[in-house]
């Protein structure tokens, strides 16, 4: 194999903040979700003779992030586990002070949404993908995409509408 | 005027996703599900980008540009 273009490898380095927000989306914490990232990197440049430069070098590497997760996940078998577990707290830190209460919430009912849906809307809000890009990166019909994000964001909003009464209510 | 007659260039596969969703796939009742939606996500996408912001703006860690550079040189010895 050769080695990639200079262009190749900055397209590379451009995506790894798009790659750690969708590891964090789908990992429980920053720390395995950087791991996440840098296997997907390793693999990522062990194939690059498999990728048709000049293509969406983004999605194709999203979809080799996605599949290392899963694998990983399957190998783990705590698929369940996870999806019930999945913790957001880290995120407060990140956010400034003033949007840390909004930010915590969200994320913490975003980590409620099953995997599928929740990195469905976060790569059609977040990444801005369309929702054909999503479908190849998530290896379902564009019908799935849509589907999956329509109720990940109608619970969403369901979620966000009864923590806006719980709080209420506590106040 | 519709999308497409705006952008006659546009690949047919993403000419018009509708279309071809309810083609390919028989989806043809969840269309207007998907059109409320892509209006409410007007609303809450950027939102979630709002909060993802300063996750992307972070700087990127050291490790995988050292990564990247490691494996560049290794590329660079076995050649």
């Amino acid at each position: 194999m050769t080695a990639p273009s200079a262009a190749l490898r900055d397209d590379l380095i451009k995506s790894i903040p798009s790659l750690r927000a969708f590891a964090i989306s789908l990992c429980h914490n920053r720390t395995e979700a950087d791991d996440l990232v840098q296997e997907t990197l390793i693999r990522a440049w062990n194939n690059l003779t498999n990728f048709q430069e000049g293509t969406n070098l983004k999605a194709w590497l999203f979809t080799i992030l996605r599949n290392n997760f899963y694998n990983g996940l399957r190998k783990q078998k705590h698929q369940n586990e996870y999806a019930r577990t999945m913790d957001h707290s880290h995120f407060v830190v990140q956010a400034s002070q003033e949007k840390s209460l909004e930010f915590g919430d969200v994320m913490r009912v975003l980590g409620n949404l099953p995997p599928d849906q929740r990195e469905a809307l976060i790569l059609v809000t977040v990444e801005n993908m369309s929702y054909e890009e999503v479908a190849i990166i998530c290896d379902c019909p564009i019908g799935t995409v849509k589907s999956r994000v329509n109720r990940a964001r109608a619970r969403l909003e369901a979620l966000m509408e009864g923590g806006q009464q719980k709080s209420a209510a506590a106040n | 005027m519709s999308e497409k007659e705006r952008m006659p260039a546009k690949p047919p596969q993403q000419a018009d996703d509708d279309t071809l969703t309810a083609v390919t796939h028989g989806e043809v009742a969840s269309e207007a599900g998907a059109e409320s939606g892509e209006a409410n996500l007007a609303v809450l996408g950027p939102q979630l980008r709002g909060l993802y912001k300063e996750l992307l703006l972070e700087r990127i860690p050291d490790r995988f540009i050292q990564l990247l550079d490691e494996l560049e040189r290794k590329e660079a010895d076995k050649t």
